[in-house]
């Protein structure tokens, strides 16, 4: 009987959500998804599993292939026939699983496979089916982990407890095996395990082996009101499951699956996520649509797809949701592609606003009022159709009827609630109360106008002393009086003649009304009697540009009056007294700025046609917003409203956005870092944290992504080479290539920042070892190195035994002179000097030839003893000639009886001389010497031997007789030793002249 | 006065028969022997018992620096005088050093020759300035024996035989020597003799040293 009556008050509740109306010309916009499909690189369209790996990439499964989506691409890996990969391009519904060790578990159809993300490589999970050649039963169910890290799965014929290391299988028989369906595992708690089989859940105990039959429509209980479609789990031990009657979540104290909430819908998918009050809340997959359930309020939401709108639900049939609890960011994954909300990239809420008369364009919003009275009443004002009222709550534009005909342009409301607008013709009123509409045409009886009509009336200011002050096209400022319908121009200080068009009002907090016209900017007293034009005042040429092109001002909170020329927006004093000034250069990006509007923290908000630009005023800083945010356009012609809220809305083409500044949403997760290629010589590796170049691969690109979904075009990077790189290099873009490195070890670190510009200052690090080739290596270094001294050791070597040979050469030749012929000249003279006396008694003429034999044999030998001297190798020494010089000196000096000194520089300088120095020095001494002896005639001989550095001064003096030079020069004796002189570098010099001595100087430059 | 007894080794024949030419015609000298080798040195010493040996230094086989110790063996009272074309000094230290009392250059004149065979036998002693030299840096680098079997005599140059020394590397003669420290030509003969014998001296510790070593080796 209760059963009865719950599904009869089931059914009405049903027909009642069925038969309201659905609201038209609505579109409920506050979510906006991303779409992605095969235009994107995506394998298929048809999206049936997602899951994100360990490092932060997105596996989508689809019916044909399995991609890796990294924020901006997607990388497909397809069935290759190796064992390695996919055993099948068919991943089935919710396939996807990742366990603890980083794996993922791809449920095929042509079988399960445990893919490695990081290494690309895919095994085989063998099962019994899969030998018997039959394609049609390989199928199983995705896996499913318990709280021990074990992964439970089922295929048509059993159900399997797998360890992930190891693979090995427990395998355990099913309650039913049912034709060509595969029942589904979902772990539970203590070691159980629900499953899930065409209508009924089970609870499985292991142990026992044993299943408890827990709810739901199956052979034994074919009249179970539920017949259950899916089982999902949830966080913290919570599971739902899903029937044709709506969720049910399980309740331990009852044991059994409870209804929640009451609706009728094929589900498909369905993923547990926070509420906005931090409760469970659901997201509900079906055919068509995509449901958020509050279980908090029962209230369901639905997001249907609409043609028009892009940032809509795709459509299609959702088959995989996974929700990402750190960013919030639900991915749904529907036939019609993957698609993604994310609350955090898309900030702006938007309302379109369609023209209820299909042949008609898409006209501008210009205005968004909040009503006086009910917050959560707005009038929109469009060009055409005109006026239209926003119930914000019920998402609902509903057009005010019978506007006035023409562009409307403006619009206040009074005290009374009256709506005034602005338009072509002038003025017109509505009342809400009467709905009613009541035209104000503007006459004016000023001279200035050349023929009394009507004037265009484009912006209206209601000020405190609720006075409707309205500017004009062309007349200027206007002063109009609603009781006696009466226009007043209020004259401004400007040249008659000129049009004169107002392009703002507004009122400061003290009152004073400013007007910015195309003739300039005027500012009344607040006892309106006071005109007074404000020039701006500033030092740098920048400023000073024509009052013509003033766009648009502002008066903020802190009265300073913000003004917007041609790319010029500047910041002065009511005075007009320039403070600063923002250009192209400190990041003002547009040439037009049509709106300023202030927010509660004080930044300053443009409407540009160059984005939305948001100043903070104290920092200088900008930040930009454009289409990827939300906004329904990248350039905006209109100006702000603001509602008392401090939401500000601004009116596009089509529709509005709107937003509460202080509530943009930042994006605050620093973006994980992930290697996704490796190329060697433009040949992919495995993707590790290492890699190792041979000699021959000059060539490395890596390729890397930050792992964030949020607007991922705007994530930014930064690398550096440790070891080659001296600083960090940023990029947009998301490879980096380096060419031949020199051999060593390096360390490339990759950082990372997301959309709104947080970093992830770790990043990745990649080791790069760059092998040297053989003729780079320390070893072949050193070898060379070696090898290079050897040889010079061994040319070095080489020359001493040479030098060596040379001496002994020398040596032998000094040897062999030595015996043979210093021998046998002594022997001459001995015969010799016999033969005399022999013969001085009988042949006394004879003896004076024998001395001649004698003498020149003793000449002889005394010449070859200064040969053999000379080439002697150890006598090298200036030392040996000197000794040799003063025992010459000596000897002959002492026979005559001559007094012989010889002096030598003290202490004794230690050089080695050629074998040509010593000759000449010291034949060149022997013979100023024999020449002293001989012919001078003296007493003193005096010889000096001076060495400087490498001078050598050889001075020999005698006290003798002299001798003319002029005549002696023709002699052979001077020009010898000049000769001689010469040969050693050296310059001799005679000093004499008769009767005055001789002395003989040698000045000789040694080596 | 007897005759001096003179045994000539030296393998030019011309030369030896030259100066056994001269010295047969010189009163006061007489060859025993003159051979070309030195083969059977310590027989011809012992059978003719010369009062000087000349020795020329390049001989074939045993050179003249290596037979000067054999005549001394057999008798230490013999003279050898070394005969060289060239004053080779590393040889010629060697040879004085082995014992012998002085050394001539084969191209000294006859009469030179002959006055320098007298003057040894009268105990002179003949020394060049580049031996001095020599001699000089020996007595200079000479490490002072350490045994005790040894006498205890000092085997260094006295001062006086220094001044002598340095007098001869200086390149002056024996009569420039003396009149330099006012001593006379014999005076400086004697010293030069005593700096040879001390060179024997010392030529012959190191010899016992050395023995002793290789006996402990």
């Amino acid at each position: 009987m209760r059963n009865w009556k719950h599904l009869f008050y089931s059914f009405c509740l049903l027909l009642a959500l069925l038969a309201l109306p659905q609201p038209a010309g609505a579109q409920t916009s506050e979510t906006s998804f991303r779409r992605f499909t095969t235009e994107q690189g995506m394998s298929r369209d048809e999206v049936t599993a997602l899951a994100r790996d360990k490092r932060g990439f997105l596996w989508v499964g689809t019916l044909n292939g399995l991609n890796r989506f990294d924020g901006a691409q997607f990388k497909v890996f397809k069935r290759t026939d190796s064992a390695a990969g996919l055993p099948a391009n068919h991943v089935l519904t919710n396939g996807i699983t990742p366990d603890s060790l980083g794996y993922l578990w791809i449920a095929t159809i042509r079988g399960l496979c445990r893919f490695d993300p990081v290494r690309e490589q895919g095994q085989l999970v063998p099962l019994p089916q899969l030998r018997d050649q039959l394609a049609d039963n390989d199928f199983v169910s995705p896996v499913g982990f318990d709280s021990a890290g074990q992964g439970w799965f089922a295929s048509i014929d059993r159900l399997y407890r797998i360890d992930p290391r190891t693979l090995r299988r427990t395998a355990f028989a099913l309650p039913y095996v049912i034709p060509n369906e595969c029942p589904l595992p979902v772990p539970a708690t203590q070691g159980n395990v629900w499953l899930i089989s065409q209508g009924a859940i089970y609870l499985f105990d292991p142990v026992r082996r044993r299943y408890q039959y827990v709810q739901g429509q199956d052979l034994t209980h074919p009249n179970a009101p539920e017949y259950f479609q899916r089982l999902v789990p949830g966080r913290q031990q919570r599971w739902y499951a899903v029937a044709q009657q709506g969720v049910f979540q399980y309740d331990a104290a009852q044991q059994r699956f409870v209804a929640e909430g009451a609706r009728n819908f094929n589900v498909q998918a369905m993923v547990e996520t926070r509420g906005p009050q931090g409760q469970p809340a659901c997201w509900i997959g079906t055919s068509g649509r995509l449901t958020y359930y509050n279980p908090v309020s029962k209230r369901y939401t639905d997001l249907v797809h609409s043609p028009d709108d892009m940032h809509s639900y795709p459509g299609g049939i959702t088959l995989a949701l996974l929700n990402d609890e750190r960013t919030g960011m639900l991915w749904v994954g529907t036939t019609r592609g993957l698609a993604v909300i994310d609350p955090l990239s898309n900030k702006f809420k938007r309302q379109f606003v369609r023209s209820p008369d299909p042949k008609r364009y898409l006209e501008d919003v210009r205005v968004v009022h909040q009503d006086r009275k009910h917050d959560s009443l707005y009038w929109v004002l469009t060009n055409q159709p005109g006026l239209m009222r926003w119930q914000r709550q019920h998402q609902q534009l509903t057009p005010v009827l019978d506007p006035p005909p023409g562009y409307l342009y403006d619009l206040v409301q009074d005290k009374q609630g009256q709506v005034w607008v602005g338009h072509d013709g002038g003025l017109a009123v509505y009342s809400p109360a009467t709905r009613r509409w009541q035209q104000r045409p503007i006459w004016l009886k000023a001279k200035t106008l050349a023929v009394p009509g009507k004037v265009a009336i484009e912006h209206l200011l209601l000020d405190r002393q609720e006075q409707l002050w309205l500017g004009s096209a062309a007349h200027g400022l206007l002063l109009y009086d609603p009781k006696r319908n009466q226009t007043t121009v209020y004259p401004l200080p400007v040249e008659a003649g000129e049009a004169c068009q107002v392009h703002r009002l507004q009122e400061d907090r003290r009152g004073r009304l400013w007007v910015l016209t195309s003739l300039g900017l005027f500012r009344l007293s607040a006892d309106r009697k006071q005109v007074q034009r404000i020039r701006l005042q500033a030092s740098t040429p920048t400023v000073h540009q024509s009052d013509r092109v003033q766009s648009t001002f502002l008066l903020d909170q802190h009265d300073n009056l913000w003004l917007s020329s041609l790319g010029l927006v500047v910041q002065a004093d009511t005075n007009g007294r320039v403070r600063h000034t923002y250009t192209m250069a400190n990041g003002l990006r547009a040439d037009y700025t049509y709106g300023l509007a202030e927010d509660q923290r004080g930044h300053i908000w443009l409407a540009t046609d160059e984005q939305l630009h948001e100043l903070d005023p104290t920092t200088h800083q900008f930040r930009y917003y454009g289409r990827s945010s939300g906004l329904l356009v990248n350039s905006m012609y209109q100006t702000f409203t603001a509602n008392r809220q401090g939401e500000l809305f601004i009116g596009a083409r089509g529709g509005f956005n709107y937003f509460q500044p202080v509530q943009l949403r930042r994006n605050q997760v620093p973006p994980p870092v992930a290697l996704t290629e490796i190329r060697v010589n433009n040949r992919p590796r495995p993707v590790s944290d290492r890699v190792e170049l041979q000699p021959g691969e000059q060539t490395l690109t890596v390729a890397f992504a930050a792992l964030n979904f949020s607007q991922a075009q705007k994530n930014r990077y930064a690398y550096r080479l440790e070891g080659f790189d001296s600083g960090w290099t940023s990029t947009d873009a998301r490879t980096v290539t380096y060419t031949n490195l020199a051999p060593g070890h390096y360390s490339l670190h990759i950082r990372a920042a997301n959309n709104d510009g947080v970093w992830n200052l770790t990043g990745q690090t990649l080791t790069v070892r760059v092998q040297p080739a053989y003729y780079q290596t320390l070893w072949f270094k050193i070898l060379l190195a070696a090898t290079g001294m050897v040889a010079l050791w061994g040319i070095y070597r080489y020359r001493q035994v040479q030098q060596l040979q040379l001496a002994g050469v020398r040596d032998r030749i000094a040897k062999d002179l030595h015996d043979d012929i210093g021998s046998t000249l002594s022997s001459i003279r001995i015969f010799s000097e016999v033969a005399q006396v022999q013969l001085a008694d009988a042949h006394p003429a004879t003896v004076s030839l024998l001395q001649r034999i004698s003498t020149n044999a003793s000449t002889l030998a005394e010449s070859m003893q200064d040969i053999i001297w000379t080439i002697k190798t150890n006598h090298d020494g200036l030392p040996d000639v000197v000794t040799r010089m003063r025992e010459f000196g000596l000897r002959l000096t002492e026979a005559k009886s001559i007094r012989f000194t010889m002096q030598v520089t003290e202490p004794f300088p230690a050089l080695r001389l050629s074998v040509e120095q010593r000759r000449n020095l010291y034949l060149i001494f022997k013979e100023s010497v024999n020449n002293a002896v001989k012919y001078a005639d003296c007493t003193h001989l005096q010889v000096q031997l001076i060495v400087s550095g490498r001078q050598l001064q050889l001075l020999i003096e005698d006290d003798g007789c002299g001798f003319d030079l002029t005549t002696a020069r023709t002699g052979n004796g001077l020009s010898n030793l000049e000769t001689r002189a010469r040969d050693i570098r050296g310059q001799i010099t005679f000093t004499t002249a008769p009767g005055a001595g001789t002395a003989v100087a040698l000045i000789a430059l040694l080596a | 006065m007897p005759d001096i007894n003179l045994v000539y080794y030296e393998d030019n024949r011309e030369l030896r028969e030259g100066l056994a030419f001269l010295v047969e015609a010189t009163p006061g000298l007489k060859l025993l022997g003159a051979f070309g080798n030195c083969h059977n040195l310590p027989e011809e010493i012992r059978t003719l018992r010369p009062d000087v040996v000349l020795m020329d230094i390049d001989l074939p086989g045993i050179s003249g620096i290596e037979a000067v110790p054999l005549v001394k063996a057999v008798s230490p009272a013999i003279q050898v005088l070394m005969l060289t074309v060239f004053d080779d000094e590393d040889k010629l230290f060697q040879a004085i050093r082995n014992g012998a009392s002085g050394y001539l250059l084969k191209h000294t004149s006859p009469s030179e020759l002959l006055a320098a065979i007298f003057d040894l036998h009268r105990g002179g002693s003949p020394m060049t300035a580049s031996i001095a030299r020599k001699v000089l840096l020996h007595f200079q680098s000479a490490p002072v024996p350490a045994t005790q079997q040894l006498p205890t005599e000092d085997y260094r140059l006295s001062t006086r035989e220094l001044d002598i020394v340095k007098g001869l590397v200086a390149g002056y003669s024996y009569k420039l020597i003396g009149a330099d420290l006012g001593i006379s030509i014999d005076t400086v003969r004697s010293h030069i003799r005593s700096i040879y014998d001390k060179l024997q001296v010392n030529s012959k510790t190191e010899a016992i040293l050395k023995a002793m070593r290789e006996k402990l080796v």
